[in-house]
């Protein structure tokens, strides 16, 4: 009866959608006395009774302030653009390497930011349960760049031709989003050997700007060079302010086009003052959405365990000012079109009639209606082997989908918890195509207050030359009730 | 122990880990521009569409429709066609209306004046006397006039003793209805009495009811004398004068006698012979025409020969007369041709006269290869005589339209051309061209039965050939399409010309300083004169496109500056 209810609050937590941030936390997931872990890792068992934390939390929360950076770059770094020259000690010894450059570019080519500030957290153990309560401002955003653009820019289309392969800019688009999470979550023994757990977040959207091209090509026809050109692009935004986009044709011909900033919304936002906007900015809750994630850990032995989490799965609603700028057409540009011209206005009519045509084949459609948006899931897949008390090995597969890229990774660990105050985390990654990535975690406590400070690769910020990722969360939780985990490593003190 | 030495090994491991992060190698550098050694390198190839069309002939021949140089026949086939225009001396300068004049007098013998003593008698004469219009041609027999101006002047002077009334009437010079008359009054002993600038515009003129019959119109004089006393002699005399001056016509109606009317044209130029710049070895018109368009709105028959009608001939700049084989082509005065006529006023009457292979030499004077064909002709009236039917308005013409068509169908051979242009090619040859390779693609379906060759020289300033554009003597640019037994159009033919040019093939033009380009064209099958008709539906459809190769290196700082 008792494993039964467990069963069914498990279940509610299951069911209902919580959002968590996609978030990189490959030297975190691991790291048990962190409670932060649970963003990542919702079965962790984390070792206090009761930890708060947050900026809002007073000198807690300000030293240092409570925040995640992750910068990642699935193809290239610096140095593949500009690197010393080899054999070379002049003063100029650098130079730009196209070459390699293009030869480091994949597909599609993302380059990610994710900044978090974490507002509030509370974290309770109740008796085989623990509790998770979280606040967090989140900000994510990024360029994504398909490799054709930057061989059509710096080969030109003729290589392409000669393959009969169109250049495909599909990959290309913009994302940002603001938004604030409201997360619920919980973890729970059970059995002895299965631990599991959910969250459930509330999203609440604040601002968004987001492109979704499902098809933007050139095709250059190898037997006339004719270029047909596709279009199927979405751009949508919500935002406090909005645009006015005004077409004025006559009979298809167009006549003058007007994309501004709507001042009346701009009043209309200010009317309050800064303080005034800031404040209605900051309290939007029209924006809804939910998320869940949800994972478990599974002792297949007393050293060894396996552990899965899926996070990510949700969306946000947006209905603040929505605007939708949809294109969607085909041209085939086969050069000027000669004509029999009597005089020089029938010359600049036909120049005109090329602009009207391309212009109302490719023109983006306004409308105005509330959309939505996924955020990108992840699934974590790993083991554990306690090889000592103070010795537990590591690893960790993630994969993560995000715009038409399936990126994966893989994390092989060092964890220690060295001392009742202290425990330290090594990691090697292979992510975003990079296995230079050795990350490195730290918790430290004395009294109540613990300390974290954590990135996935150190190295990249000793040589950020060679960084395609940099990432470093930090802050500090109160904790109270620490219980050493006990630990069924092969070697024992 | 073990865990202790565990431990601290850890414990190091973690401190060293810490002093990495703080160490800095060299990141300043590689984030150093001032470090960049400024070299660049850009090397891209594009090919691009520059132009396309579909053009059809009949949007040539809509261009020049106005200009009715190319026309669609009636056969349904395109003819070139060059044309003057002439028009005839203004109706008003050949049939005109001279200033006109009477006069009389009224001499006392012709009054009975027993009775006429005593105050409140009146005597009175009247009698009609004919006033003779002079012609604009002694045969005319004119019948009406209606007056567009007019003025008429009367001055009178009466020397009788006695007062007097004199009345003027020109009964069939008449407005409305209402013949213009005029009186004119003497006191005792007699004056002089004049009316002047009287407008007599919109009467109309009867001058068929005097005896004659035409050119005349009766003026009723009437004098009346009032007694006016004993003293008074019953001698004296009035004259009077009456002319008619800056008479202009509306319509005038009659018979008008033989007049001459002249025409003499520009030289109808024909192009495709005249110019200069181009030749043709052999060629041949199938069907040429002449015609000869006439617009008549005399009411009056006519006749029309040409006086002058030849061709300059571009091969030995020699005139040649065009002559018909007997179906009368009007040259000469002896071999007139009948105009036809307005008969009714406002009327245009539209007559031709066509010229062709079979009736006339047109076909050997078109093949002396004219470069302009001149005419001057005459026409006559009332050929036939006496015939009071004419008629003239005030806009009458004849107008004469002389056209030369040239309906293609036929051939030419070796159609060609050649001109010099100087041209600066320095520009090439700087250092920081980008281009290092650029090649034209024309692909050509033609629709046409017209295959076109051409070649460009490229010289120095003595004219030394450094380079041609093709490595053939004349590249066809152009294939000429098939034709069926009618000379008409089968399909297209298509033909891709590439014109390329790299660095190396570049550099034989350095010191060019001009550019010689020629061509030549041929109709389908012109080598065995085979014959071809052009149809208004024939089109051309080409795209052009163009493949270029950029390479971009060295010091970006020199490259910005030279760009």
């Amino acid at each position: 009866m008792k494993d039964m209810k467990k069963y069914i609050i498990l279940l509610i937590f299951a069911g209902v959608f919580s959002m968590t941030q996609a978030q990189q936390a490959l030297t975190l997931y691991n790291m048990d006395r962190v409670m932060q872990s649970q963003f990542v890792n919702p079965s962790i068992d984390v070792p206090y009774k009761l930890h708060i934390g947050g900026l809002l939390i007073p000198i807690v929360g300000q030293l240092p302030p409570p925040l995640y950076f992750n910068y990642a770059n699935n193809s290239f770094y610096w140095n593949h653009i500009y690197h010393k020259k080899p054999n070379t000690v002049a003063d100029t010894a650098y130079m730009l390497d196209i070459p390699l450059f293009m030869n480091r570019l994949h597909k599609n080519n993302h380059l990610r930011f994710d900044t978090q500030f974490e507002l509030f957290n509370l974290g309770i153990k109740l008796e085989n349960m623990f509790i998770t309560v979280a606040l967090t401002e989140r900000f994510k955003y990024g360029v994504s760049l398909p490799y054709d653009i930057f061989e059509f820019a710096l080969n030109g289309n003729m290589p392409y031709m000669l393959e009969s392969k169109p250049h495909d800019f599909s990959g290309l688009g913009v994302n940002f989003t603001h938004f604030r999470e409201f997360a619920v979550g919980g973890s729970m023994k059970a059995n002895d050997d299965i631990t599991v757990g959910a969250r459930m977040k509330i999203l609440f959207g604040l601002a968004n700007v987001t492109t979704d091209f499902k098809d933007f090509s050139i095709y250059t026809d190898p037997e006339d060079y004719s270029l047909t050109a596709v279009t199927d692009m979405k751009i949508h935004a919500s935002l406090p302010i909005y645009f006015d986009y005004l077409i004025h044709s006559t009979d298809g011909h167009l006549d003058s086009l007007d994309f501004n900033i709507n001042e009346l919304s701009v009043d209309a936002f200010m009317a309050d003052g800064e303080f005034g906007a800031i404040t209605k900015y900051m309290t939007n809750f029209k924006n809804i959405g939910l998320g869940f994630d949800f994972g478990a850990t599974y002792k297949f032995n007393p050293e060894i365990e396996f552990f899965a989490s899926v996070t990510d799965f949700g969306f946000i609603s947006w209905n603040t000012n929505p605007q939708n700028f949809i294109s969607k057409g085909e041209y085939d540009f086969r050069g000027i079109q000669v004509e029999v011209w009597q005089n020089e206005d029938d010359m600049n009519e036909t120049m005109e009639k090329l602009v009207d045509t391309l212009f109302n084949t490719f023109k983006f459609e306004l409308i105005e209606t509330g959309y939505v948006t996924w955020l990108p899931s992840s699934i974590y897949v790993g083991g554990k082997y306690k090889f000592h008390e103070l010795l537990h090995f590591t690893a960790l597969y993630r994969g993560e989908f995000y715009r038409k890229t399936y990126m994966q990774s893989l994390t092989l660990g060092v964890n220690s918890n060295l001392t009742n105050f202290l425990s330290a985390h090594l990691t090697w990654s292979l992510a975003n195509n990079y296995a230079g990535n050795v990350g490195f975690g730290l918790s430290a406590r004395m009294g109540f207050m613990s300390w974290y400070v954590i990135t996935d690769s150190f190295t990249n910020m000793i040589w950020p030359q060679k960084a395609k990722n940099v990432n470093i969360r930090m802050g500090c939780n109160m904790v109270f009730g620490y219980k050493k985990i006990k630990s069924n490593a092969s070697l024992r003190s | 122990m073990k865990t202790k030495t565990m431990k601290t090994k850890l414990i190091y491991s973690v401190i060293i880990i810490m002093m990495m992060l703080t160490t800095n190698s060299c990141i300043k550098d590689n984030f150093d521009f001032n470090k960049w050694d400024r070299e660049v390198q850009y090397d891209a190839s594009f090919a691009l569409p520059a132009a396309w069309g579909d053009l059809a002939f009949i949007d040539f021949i809509e261009l020049y429709d106005s200009t009715g140089l190319l026309i669609e026949n009636q056969d349904g086939y395109v003819s070139l066609q060059y044309k003057t225009y002439v028009n005839s001396d203004t109706v008003q300068s050949i049939i005109y209306l001279n200033d006109q004049e009477t006069s009389g007098t009224v001499a006392s013998p012709v009054f009975n004046f027993a009775g006429f003593d005593d105050f409140g008698d009146t005597i009175s004469y009247v009698y009609t006397q004919n006033m003779v219009f002079t012609m604009f041609n002694p045969e005319a027999e004119i019948d009406s006039i209606l007056l567009k101006t007019g003025i008429l002047d009367v001055a009178t002077n009466s020397t009788y003793g006695h007062s007097a009334r004199l009345y003027i009437t020109f009964p069939t010079v008449t407005k409305n209805g209402v013949p213009f008359s005029k009186t004119f009054t003497y006191v005792t002993g007699g004056g002089y009495a004049n009316s002047l600038n009287n407008d007599f515009s919109g009467y109309k003129v009867d001058m068929t009811q005097t005896a004659t019959g035409f050119n005349e119109i009766p003026v009723n004089i009437r004098l009346t004398l009032y007694y006016s006393g004993s003293s008074v002699p019953n001698t004296g005399n009035l004259t009077f004068d009456a002319d008619m001056k800056g008479m202009r016509y509306s319509m005038m109606h009659g018979y008008f006698g033989l007049n001459t009317l002249f025409f003499e044209s520009d030289t109808i130029d024909i192009n495709l012979f005249r110019n200069d710049d181009w030749e043709i070895e052999r060629y041949e018109f199938r069907d040429p025409k002449f015609n000869v368009y006439y617009w008549n709105s005399y009411g009056i028959p006519s006749q029309f020969y040409f006086t002058h009608l030849v061709a300059n001939s571009a091969l030995d700049d020699m005139d040649y007369n065009i002559i018909d084989y007997g179906v009368g082509l009007p040259v000469g005065e002896s071999n007139p041709f009948d105009v036809s006529y307005a008969t009714v006023a406002g009327q245009t009457k539209l007559d031709s006269l066509k010229l062709n292979k079979t009736n006339s030499n047109i076909v050997d004077v078109v093949n002396k290869r004219p470069k302009w064909i001149q005419f001057k002709a005459k026409a006559t009236t009332n050929p036939a005589g006496n015939n009071h039917n004419n008629f003239v308005t005030e806009d009458s013409e004849i107008a004469v339209e002389v056209v030369m068509e040239l309906p293609l169908w036929g051939y030419i051979y070796n159609f060609n051309m050649r001109d010099t242009m100087e041209i600066d090619v320095d520009d090439l040859f700087n250092e920081y061209n980008p281009i290092t390779r650029a090649l034209l693609r024309i692909d050509i379906k033609n629709g046409f039965p017209i295959e076109i060759f051409g070649q460009i020289y490229f010289v120095d300033q003595y004219y030394n050939v450094l380079d041609s554009i093709f490595y053939t003597y004349q590249e066809r640019l152009l294939s000429a399409a098939e034709v069926d037994g009618n000379g008409r159009v089968l399909d297209f033919s298509r033909k891709v010309t590439k014109i390329e040019y790299d660095k190396e093939r570049l550099e034989k033009l350095r010191g060019c300083k001009y550019m010689i380009y020629g061509g030549q064209a041929n109709t389908t099958g012109a080598n065995v004169n085979e014959v071809v008709k052009i149809y208004s539906d024939y089109r051309i459809i080409f795209d052009v496109g163009f493949e270029v190769d950029l390479e971009i290196g060295g010091n970006i700082d020199t490259i910005t500056n030279e760009l």
